[in-house]
């Protein structure tokens, strides 16, 4: 029973997520998987180089090492709090099922194991296994050593599922777990204790003492076990339903009494507002404002060409991320926006200020960059205008090519559904085509006009878009049947 | 007799396979249509084609005189609901409702005497309930895509499976309310079903869609049902079923 169980979890994962993305997206996501993976393998590898610079050179590495242990697991439990995929409803079926409850549950809890976060860590902690350890107290205490840590990450791997289980029914949990771990993030910055040295005389008896390693496995078993009895309390399906959230009346009423442009406007809005996904761009837009922090300070970037990356970047965030798969959003009503007397030019129309609004928005934002000088106002002010002027545009333009469904349901980490090669070939002409704009003006009249020739390029492209609008909504009833049938393709 | 529909030479191939072929259909205005067919018979392929959401592969759709590829002006006098395709589904029914009516130039009071109409339709599970049309249960996601399609007092009416997922009594009010648009309206419909009873009870002409090809077009009398549960029934044992198009 459970092999046939586990190939069918084994057919589930290669015929889902990465397995089921384009070439180009493949090859992507295999390279930042490999990037990650050489990252940690490297950290691992050089880590007692990296510790004994950082701790004056002691004689003992992996005490030291073991003293971060303690933060690492903190910080992976709320990444994989955030981040780490359930997959609560993939048992649903089996339930009906003549299979055993108990198998149901080890098969779930079993399955998760398999996971990218389980196996990052391992890069770092076998060769600082072969590099410090066993050099330090031999291949005993090494193997018990591995053992332990490898319990550990399953611990934290278990911890994290249970708390986001935990918090759909129990939400007291997480908040007694957050107190917990804000506590002791705090008494460590107080100086109350150091959290280092806690974790490092503790765990250091880890590397002393041959056979405690299977004291972690005992602790990992009754992680597991809580986990299992957990849902074995709640396998009944109606526990697992997701409550519907109240619909938030007379929400963006303002806008969508302003004619027909206004409504599709306020429709915007709410599809911004109302789904996992577009709000998660939303978040993501505004911490992109911090940006200027990582450009403007640092030396190596400093010349006009880089920071105006920065700033076009960070004056259109919101715009550059969600407008990439602007009329893909909608692809799950999409025959309906055929079908009826949709006003095309309000559609769009209502995109571009969209994109204004929020353009000035993220450019408020990066106001107080003016700080590393009034040339980065300045800078601003020319991104931002050009910008709404221009690669609003752009995006609008190129939403047209966008012939992959998004399904807005689905949460957003990892996420890359919709992607295709229009998102690569997109940011040229909304990055580089500017820069080199600019770049040119610059060599020969220099900074300021090159700032005036940007912002002017963007005004005259706002000045032109009832015109743009036209030529765009004439594209769009080209391409409206490959659209329709790509957004009616479900993946 | 005005002609609101005519089909003509329409095929439509996927890849060497034709999933639709229709030499003629044409529809008077004021009549009511139901298709009938088997999955994959091409009901959905042809409903597509009326409303422009596919490209004919030859032919053409012409409604009130005009080729649907090529004007946009059927859009303001037909309603149509296909599927859950049709709903904006992360607003609730109130706002759905509030954002069709102003497409169709409704103000706020005439949409709500209008839809004060389908009250009892809605059996108070819809109307000023706080809830997104995502997590309303299928039968009324459909219920409101099937009013939206109303409110713009269409002169032609297109729906998909209409009384598919709806519970017994809401499947014989909708079927009454169908009749009272039919009889009291010039309205035009063309309505598929699975439910060869409901259709033959207020459709005036019912076709047969089979392999894509009409195989029946007949006007519904008091034999018609028997006819269709013979010729469905003849399908099952694998006849041979014959071609009987009048017209």
């Amino acid at each position: 029973m459970y092999s046939l169980l586990i190939s069918q979890l084994w057919k589930k994962n290669i015929r889902g997520g990465y397995f089921k993305q384009k070439l180009g997206v493949k090859i992507l996501l295999a390279f930042t998987i490999l990037y990650f993976g050489v990252a940690f393998g490297l950290l691992g590898y050089f880590m007692p180089e990296i510790l004994g610079e950082a701790f004056n050179e002691p004689k003992l590495i992996s005490p030291y090492f073991m003293g971060l242990v303690l933060y690492y697991i903190m910080a992976d439990i709320g990444i994989r709090f955030f981040m780490q995929d359930l997959n609560a409803l993939t048992i649903k079926h089996y339930l009906c099922q003549p299979i055993p409850r108990k198998k149901v549950i080890h098969l779930l809890l079993g399955g998760s194991v398999l996971n990218f976060f389980n196996f990052f860590p391992l890069l770092f902690i076998i060769p600082f296994l072969f590099r410090s350890v066993v050099p330090e107290y031999g291949w005993l205490n090494g193997v018990s050593w591995l053992i332990g840590m490898l319990s550990l990450v399953f611990i934290s791997h278990y911890l994290a599922i249970y708390l986001k289980r935990a918090l759909a029914v129990k939400p007291i949990i997480l908040i007694v777990a957050l107190l917990i771990l804000g506590g002791l993030g705090f008494a460590d910055y107080a100086e109350v204790f150091s959290l280092f040295e806690v974790s490092k005389t503790a765990l250091s008896v880890l590397l002393t003492t041959p056979g405690l390693g299977l004291a972690f496995t005992a602790l990992l078993f009754l992680v597991y076990r809580l986990n299992y009895s957990f849902l074995e309390q709640q396998i009944y399906v109606d526990n697992w339903k997701v409550k519907a959230t109240e619909v938030k009346e007379g929400q963006f009423d303002f806008v969508a009494n302003k004619g027909m442009t206004g409504m599709m406007l306020a429709n915007e809005l709410k599809l911004v507002f109302r789904n996992k996904r577009t709000k998660s761009i939303l978040m993501m837009s505004l911490f992109f404002s911090f940006y200027g922090l990582i450009f403007y300070t640092n030396e190596s970037f400093t010349g006009a060409t880089m920071y105006l990356f920065a700033g076009i970047f960070m004056t259109g965030s919101f715009m550059i991320n969600y407008g990439q798969f602007l009329v893909a959003w909608e692809s799950a009503y999409f025959d309906g926006i055929l079908t009826r007397n949709y006003p095309m030019g309000a559609y769009f129309k209502s995109k571009l200020i969209l994109f204004t609004f929020t353009g000035v928005v993220c450019y408020i934002l990066t106001i107080p960059y003016i700080y590393f000088g009034t040339e980065i106002l300045y800078m601003h002010t020319a991104a931002f205008l050009y910008n709404i002027g221009i690669n609003s545009m752009v995006l609008i333009f190129a939403s047209t090519y966008n012939y992959k469904r998004i399904d807005l349901s689905q949460g957003s980490a990892f996420n890359y559904q919709g992607t295709s090669a229009v998102q690569f070939v997109i940011v040229l002409p909304l990055l580089i085509l500017p820069i080199l704009l600019f770049k040119g003006v610059e060599i020969i009249w220099g900074q300021n006009v090159g700032f005036i020739v940007l912002g002017s390029v963007g005004l005259l492209g706002l000045a032109s878009s009832p015109y743009l609008i036209k030529e765009i909504t004439k594209n769009f009833y080209e391409k409206k049947y490959k659209m329709a049938a790509g957004y009616r393709a479900k993946d | 007799m005005d002609k609101i529909i005519q089909v003509s030479g329409i095929t439509k191939i996927y890849e060497a396979d034709t999933v639709l072929n229709i030499e003629s259909l044409e529809l008077n205005k004021g009549e009511s249509l139901g298709i009938v067919g088997n999955n994959g018979a091409g009901k959905t392929t042809l409903f597509r084609l009326l409303l422009d959401l596919i490209e004919p592969t030859k032919g053409s759709v012409m409604s009130m005189g005009e080729n649907v590829a090529r004007s946009e002006h059927w859009k303001s006098y037909t309603g149509s609901f296909l599927d859950e395709g049709f709903l904006i589904d992360y607003l609730s029914p109130d706002e759905f409702f509030e954002f069709v009516g102003k497409l169709h130039g409704l103000d706020k009071a005439e949409l709500q005497s209008k839809l004060d109409k389908y009250n009892d339709f809605f059996k108070d599970e819809i109307r000023g309930k706080k809830k997104y049309i995502r997590d309303l249960s299928t039968g009324n996601q459909k219920k409101v895509g099937i009013v939206a399609a109303l409110l713009g007092e269409p002169e032609l009416l297109i729906l998909d499976e209409p009384f598919a997922n709806l519970d017994p009594s809401t499947q014989y009010q909708l079927r009454d309310e169908l009749k009272k648009l039919d009889h009291e309206t010039e309205i035009t419909m063309i309505i598929s079903s699975h439910d060869i009873v409901h259709v033959t009870e207020f459709c005036q002409r019912i076709v047969v869609l089979d392999k894509g090809q009409i195989v029946k077009d007949i006007h519904t009398n008091s034999e018609t049902l028997a006819e269709l549960e013979s010729f469905f029934s003849k399908k099952i044992r694998g006849e041979e079923v014959q071609s009987t198009v009048s017209e």
